[in-house]
């Protein structure tokens, strides 16, 4: 992993078109603004790894729900 | 028309203008086209067009949570093509709950039906959990 040193107001310039910058920290906890190009979803990480686990979860339950459950 | 075998569907005849794109991909799941097919109503499969044993049960979620709501961000509506409401179609995923059903209303495809594009969003509203019973 890289890890840059950065002060409030600075950048990191992901590729041609993400930008991370840091606005604000406030003791443990950093404000981060992020530009990123349309199609670039940005989640919290542990957020993006609870949609994955709940898809992944929800692959596996269309083998084994009764849909029929629903409709009476 | 193209055809695909799948152990689960067995021969799956389908038409490109059926294919909707997830253009920025669906966390977990390694492809960007799939296709609604009916089950039993409401109830639909959500299949990958290029490996249709991966595949989830969905449902409109307002049907079963009549209070169920959000706001499209304008980021999203961009990604979608969404010029009006009435483009737009929501689906949940089915998932189990002990003996019964429950669906994930933080986040739900959203479907621009006309352009055939699809986006799974994150809701931040604290009332909306990912595994939600379904009362019958």
């Amino acid at each position: 992993m890289l890890v840059l040193t950065r002060k409030t107001g600075q950048s990191i310039r992901i590729g041609d078109d993400i930008i991370v910058k840091i606005i604000d920290v406030d003791g443990s906890q950093v404000k981060i603004g992020i530009e990123a190009p349309k199609g670039v979803l940005i989640f919290r990480e542990e957020l993006y790894e609870k949609i994955k686990e709940s898809n992944i979860e929800a692959l596996k339950a269309s083998k084994e729900l009764r849909p029929e459950d629903l409709i009476k | 028309m193209i055809k695909i075998q799948s152990s689960r569907f067995g021969e799956l005849e389908i038409d490109e203008n059926e294919i909707i794109n997830f253009p920025c991909g669906i966390p977990g799941i390694p492809f960007e086209k799939f296709i609604l097919r009916d089950l039993i109503e409401p109830v639909k499969w959500l299949i990958a067009v290029d490996d249709p044993d991966v595949a989830m049960l969905v449902v409109p979620p307002f049907k079963f949570f009549p209070t169920y709501g959000f706001e499209l961000s304008d980021e999203i509506s961009s990604i979608l093509e969404a010029e009006k409401e009435e483009d737009i179609e929501v689906y949940v995923a089915l998932l189990k709950y002990n003996d019964g059903v429950a669906a994930n209303l933080k986040s739900p495809f959203i479907i621009n039906k006309n352009k055939k594009i699809g986006v799974q969003i994150l809701l931040e509203d604290e009332k909306y959990s990912f595994k939600e019973p379904i009362k019958k």
